[in-house]
């Protein structure tokens, strides 16, 4: 018999999901059918692989179980074949295999950002429900959050949208080089839908760290009033920023990495 | 205060959720790493503030008695100021040497307790270690106290063994009626004379009475002492396992005497050192139940292990002495407690003592009636 808890814990697992997926959805959206995509067999070879890796991982239980570097290298193996052809280039000076870099590299990397996306989705939700660990559970919601709002923001900003695997690959490069941040400064905070699933991930992120890892034996109520304190002090904290003239959110991280880093220390030495 | 093992994963998290959205952008997640950074600044602030001032622990029973080996139930209870903001956990117990203890926690704060000794004597005192987490359980906290007024008396089963009468020689002198015929002036009953019974007794008025041709003789009391005196010495430094046995020897032995001569009619007088006082305390039992009063009294008190008149004083007026063979390796000692009827508890580390039949050697198993019918024929 499944507990409150537990359906609780289920939804937020399928709301944080689901908001990731929904993301995840509008960057597919702005593309073409991806299957139209697949312009020669370089894309085609690296897709489909991926693809029936990325099953394999998710499905196959024996592939499950291996550790997650291996995982990585698995679908990563485009990264090993580019080192050989590199070597390989470098010995005959071929322009071919100039060619071919370019195209396995913009590939995978566009490959990637259409296969890994869901999987990745997946596997934080499975993770969600079953790991106790919050330091996995709060750095795989921002990296995955900061991928999909990425690659939504990019082909957003892209027009035409991208007609192939490449031209997307290349879009992501352009992206990445500029600056890490700078994809996700298109699609910002006023976008809507954006705006919505900061908000059900902020949310949901409480919540479960209050259901799941802050309670001691008690009630939920004590950890969930102390966030919200936390969230209030927020508030005045960004419309005090706001009114000097300050980058809130730069002048946020600051209190946000500091003030734990400092507890700990104090911590540790009283130890 | 010390961080969980859960806060730390906590605090990795946040300052991992801190760094990664700083370097991604991720602005709604910059502010989730500062809410959680509050939270738990407000959190260490509280449970810092709690301390173990104004800290009630109320332990029910407070005193409990009853025979070795059976099991006691205690419930533990702490109330701490501002303890709705934190968690308690009475997380262990630490009971005196001697005592076993499981313990359940019942609900926060609460625990019960079941404890049972396998040996015979007087523990108190009760460690008590509480742990405190704050609301979020990020941090953890210890506090450590002792409280002095849990006590557990646990009684010799010799109090409970059945009492095998003993009677007194004729000859006995004593205070008391011994129930028993004997030699003193007043009359116990009227017998018919049985050859060899002594002809002094016949009662010749009586026997010219006599519709018929029986003799019939008086039969005189006999009498014990009112009192027998029991002197408790224990001198010798004897420590953990070897304390505990020597205190549950001497209450098993003490025990089993106090029964056959309360059973026998004697109150029992029991002698020891008064550390207080300088001199000798005595209680006077007549009841099994004032024998655990004593008992429990005299176990209260720490040895005396600096030679005293005291102890000489104990020596000389008791009928029984009841010590230890190390006691006895001093010979000064031993000497005046060679004279007397003595109960020798065994020591393990203790030489080997060849004993007259005044003494009897216990080790818990051996059988204590002779020494109680030689003090009742004194």
């Amino acid at each position: 018999m499944i507990k409150t808890r537990d359906w609780m814990l289920y939804a937020l697992v399928f709301a944080c999901g689901g908001t990731l997926f929904a993301l995840y959805l509008a960057f597919l959206a702005y593309l073409p059918p991806v299957t139209s995509m697949l312009t020669n067999s370089v894309e085609s070879a690296i897709f489909y692989t991926l693809f029936l890796r990325a099953v394999l991982l998710f499905f196959v239980p024996r592939f499950r179980r291996i550790a997650g570097q291996f995982k990585i290298g698995i679908l990563s193996i485009e990264s090993f074949v580019l080192v050989g052809i590199i070597v390989w280039y470098i010995f005959t000076a071929d322009p071919a295999f100039n060619t071919l870099i370019g195209d396995i590299l913009t590939s995978w990397i566009a490959g990637g950002l259409v296969i890994i996306t869901p999987y990745s989705i997946l596997e934080f939700m499975i993770s969600m429900r079953k790991s106790p660990n919050l330091t996995v559970f709060l750095t795989s919601l921002v990296t995955e959050f900061a991928v999909v709002v990425f690659s939504v923001n990019i082909v957003s900003q892209v027009s035409p949208a991208p007609t192939d695997l490449q031209q997307l690959g290349i879009s992501v490069l352009g992206s990445v080089k500029v600056q890490a941040g700078t994809g996700l400064s298109g699609l910002n905070a006023s976008s809507g839908l954006v705006t919505a699933a900061s908000l059900v991930l902020y949310v949901g992120a409480i919540l479960y760290i209050v259901l799941k890892h802050g309670v001691v034996g008690r009630t939920f109520v004590l950890p969930f009033v102390l966030i919200l304190i936390g969230t209030i002090l927020l508030l005045f904290w960004s419309s005090f920023a706001t009114i000097v003239g300050l980058d809130i959110f730069v002048a946020l991280s600051t209190p946000a990495a500091v003030i734990p880093l400092i507890l700990w220390v104090i911590s540790r030495e009283k130890k | 205060m010390k961080l969980t093992k859960k806060g730390r994963d906590y605090l990795k998290a946040t300052i991992g959720l801190a760094v990664i959205s700083s370097l991604l952008g991720v602005k709604s997640m910059i502010a989730l790493a500062f809410a959680l950074s509050i939270a738990i600044l407000i959190s260490y602030a509280i449970l810092a503030s709690v301390t173990m001032t104004e800290t009630t622990i109320t332990i029910e029973p407070k005193e409990m008695r009853g025979f070795k080996g059976d099991e006691f139930q205690a419930t533990i209870s702490m109330m701490f100021k501002r303890g709705r903001w934190v968690s308690v956990h009475l997380s262990s117990f630490q009971l005196p040497d001697g005592v076993i203890v499981k313990s359940q926690e019942l609900s926060e704060g609460v625990a019960k307790l079941i404890v049972k000794s396998p040996y015979a004597g007087r523990f108190a005192g009760i460690g008590i270690r509480i742990e405190l987490w704050d609301a979020l359980g990020i941090f953890s906290k210890e506090f450590q106290t002792v409280n002095s007024q849990f006590v557990l008396e646990s009684l010799p089963l010799s109090l409970l063994a059945p009492v095998r009468a003993t009677k007194p020689i004729q000859l006995s002198i004593g205070e008391r009626s011994a129930r028993s015929q004997g030699t003193s002036l007043e009359l116990y009953s009227l017998e018919e004379y049985q050859p060899f019974t002594e002809t002094k007794n016949l009662l010749w008025k009586k026997i010219a009475r006599m519709p018929d041709e029986r003799l019939i003789v008086r039969v005189r009391e006999a009498t014990i002492p009112e009192i027998v005196r029991i002197g408790l010495l224990d001198i010798a430094t004897r420590k953990g396992e070897a304390r505990l046995r020597f205190a549950d020897l001497v209450c098993e032995g003490v025990g089993g005497l106090c029964n056959n001569l309360i059973a026998a009619g004697c109150s029992v007088e029991i002698l020891s050192t008064s550390r207080e006082l300088g001199g000798i305390e005595s209680f006077l039992v007549s009841n099994i139940s004032e024998l655990g009063d004593g008992l429990m009294s005299f176990l209260s008190k720490p040895a005396t292990q600096k030679e005293s008149i005291s102890q000489t004083q104990i020596t000389v007026l008791s009928d029984i002495i009841v010590t230890g063979l190390l006691e006895l390796e001093d010979l000064n000692r031993a000497n005046p407690i060679a004279k007397k009827l003595s109960l020798l508890i065994q020591d393990e580390n203790a030489l080997p003592l060849v004993v007259g039949d005044r003494s009897t050697i216990y080790s818990g198993l051996e059988d204590i009636l002779p020494l109680v019918s030689k003090v009742l024929e004194r």
